[in-house]
């Protein structure tokens, strides 16, 4: 498979190199073929190596340029393979982690979404690398990871953008990260913002129920559970939670079949 | 009025699947595999592999177009039969030859008007697609009734190509040449197939060996006068023009016929002031009259 992809591509050669450095752990080196890259063919040519390298290739490396440092391929990934390389980031993810330290996982989640998605004040390629990662259920998941992390803010910006649209709303009492990236993705795409909080509030019929957060009911569940809360409620999925439905979408390895098919030709 | 007989049952391709089971056989890998395969074709050709809702659309997109194929396969439609059919063609085959009804029927006109947009690819695209995601949608666990729309759309589909035939049929034997071009030059791109039926079965009343498809006011005006001057027998005009057309066409004349004796013939036959008579024409003949400028 991965001879199949480099020769598609126009630089089989750049392609595979990138590729065995990431996997030996050389990002560094990779980032530096890529940028030479860049100076021999220009901008496009490593659109092409990125497009052509495979996803869970693309988000190793990607995934080794969080927040602080800038890689090009932050820059220059096309939104589809961005998508796509998202499916693997929970790969190294072990249940012992998940349990232990949700928090650092979607610490790290976030600074790699935040770092690609406001890499560049390309407010297209932000739209596209937003649709494009919410048409695939494992985007929609990794984002309602984040929003998990800010509960409290994303149940008040859901019920404000809830009552006065998307463009109007966005005061919040909150000057978390996660306020901007959430409106970001509001204004630019509402399929997109409702597909992230039905992952985050399965039950969240707008108009009929409240949202409300695990961390509300116990706060104030134990004094006064009737008021506190009604079994009605649409009650958010935990961080936790997500993240487990996050690590099981992980693609696993296909059984090559022996079956020859027809393929596209099924449409002729 | 028609009522359209369905009969409710379960999608053909899960009623062989049922049968398969209940023979006890193991059920080959290979339609499985096959099955799993094209559900993801069409998942990234119509809906989208990303995602779990879109990806259960394509796997019902799947049963129905399987279905289809079965359906309209030329075998005895029983269980085994069935059954047999799909095993010995294997599921892709019985797949393509569902997509390839559904492209078909997307190749024959859904109105009788003909437009310049009709050929446009991505107007068949559109058309296919849509077609696709209206018949094919079967869901195993509910009635389906795809194929029967199928042959419904087919019969309707085929009427309009007839009717647009008989159309294409007049302005080609038009008695001034066929109607290629219109007064500025332009060549003519659409047709509205009601209004030419319409004209030549006007036209035809004077009798006078000609048939007519396209017009503009003054012929209107000049045909008025023949009229009233040399009272013919419209309906021996009528004869005439159906004398000379294929006999598959006459029904479409016969209703315009009908439908034009007691309004238009009788104003133009009686007395009727010109310029009501005109006016009227224009909207029988809607956009198949030059307009004249002067």
């Amino acid at each position: 498979m991965p001879d199949n992809n480099a020769e598609k591509a126009n630089y089989p050669a750049i392609s595979r190199q990138i590729t065995e450095l990431v996997l030996t752990g050389a990002t560094d080196h990779a980032e530096a073929a890529l940028d030479e890259a860049v100076e021999q063919f220009g901008d496009l040519a490593v659109v092409e190596v990125l497009e052509a390298m495979e996803p869970q290739i693309a988000s190793m490396y990607l995934s080794a340029y969080d927040g602080g440092k800038l890689s090009l391929a932050t820059l220059l990934i096309s939104p589809k393979a961005w998508a796509m390389s998202l499916a693997y980031f929970a790969a190294i993810w072990d249940a012992e982690q998940i349990e232990e330290e949700p928090e650092i996982l979607a610490e790290s989640l976030f600074a790699h979404i935040h770092g690609v998605l406001f890499a560049s004040d390309d407010l297209d390629r932000r739209a596209a690398l937003i649709h494009e990662a919410l048409t695939t259920d494992w985007g929609t998941t990794a984002f309602a990871v984040l929003f998990s992390t800010a509960i409290n803010e994303i149940i008040e910006l859901a019920n404000d953008i809830q009552a006065r649209g998307a463009q109007a709303a966005g005061q919040t009492s909150s000057d978390h990260d996660i306020v901007p990236l959430a409106l970001a993705i509001a204004r630019t795409d509402a399929d997109a913002w409702n597909r992230v909080l039905f992952e985050l509030f399965p039950e969240w019929q707008p108009g009929e129920n409240k949202l409300l957060s695990m961390s509300d009911d116990h706060d104030d569940g134990y004094e006064d559970d009737d008021e506190a809360y009604s079994y009605e409620d649409a009650i958010g999925r935990t961080t936790q939670e997500l993240l487990i439905r996050l690590r099981k979408q992980v693609p696993g390895k296909a059984k090559a079949s022996k079956h020859l098919s027809m393929g596209d030709d099924i449409f002729s | 009025m028609n009522i359209a007989v369905h009969t409710a049952r379960a999608p053909h391709l899960v009623r062989a699947l049922e049968m398969l089971a209940r023979r006890g056989a193991p059920s080959p890998d290979s339609l499985l595999e096959e099955l799993a395969g094209i559900t993801v074709l069409v998942a990234r050709k119509f809906t989208n592999e990303r995602t779990a809702d879109r990806l259960l659309e394509a796997h019902y997109l799947t049963i129905g177009c399987i279905s289809l194929g079965i359906a309209l396969a030329d075998i005895a439609h029983d269980d085994g039969s069935e059954l047999a059919f799909l095993l010995k063609q294997g599921a892709e085959q019985v797949f393509q030859a569902g997509f390839r009804h559904i492209r078909e029927l997307a190749g024959m006109p859904n109105q009788q008007i003909v437009s310049a947009y009709d050929k446009a690819p991505d107007a068949q695209q559109n058309d296919i697609k849509s077609l696709f995601l209206k018949l094919c949608k079967a869901d195993p666990n509910l009635k389906w009734t795809g194929d029967e729309v199928y042959k419904e759309d087919f019969k309707a589909r085929l009427e309009n190509q007839k009717f647009i035939n008989c159309a294409k049929w007049l302005r080609k034997n038009h008695y001034a040449g066929s109607v290629i071009l219109d007064q500025s030059g332009n060549k003519i791109t659409e047709m509205d197939t009601d209004a030419v039926i319409n004209v030549a079965v006007i036209f035809s009343i004077l009798n006078d060996g000609r048939i007519v498809a396209r017009i503009n006011q003054r012929e209107i005006e000049s045909l008025v006068r023949s009229v009233r001057k040399a009272k013919p027998n419209f309906e021996a005009g009528w004869r005439e023009l159906l004398k000379k057309m294929p006999l598959e066409y006459h029904a479409f004349l016969n209703k315009s016929m009908n439908n034009l004796k007691n309004k238009i013939i009788q104003k133009i036959m009686s007395g009727t002031e010109l310029k009501t008579i005109v006016t009227e024409i224009q909207n029988y003949a809607g956009m198949e009259q030059d307009v004249d400028y002067d």
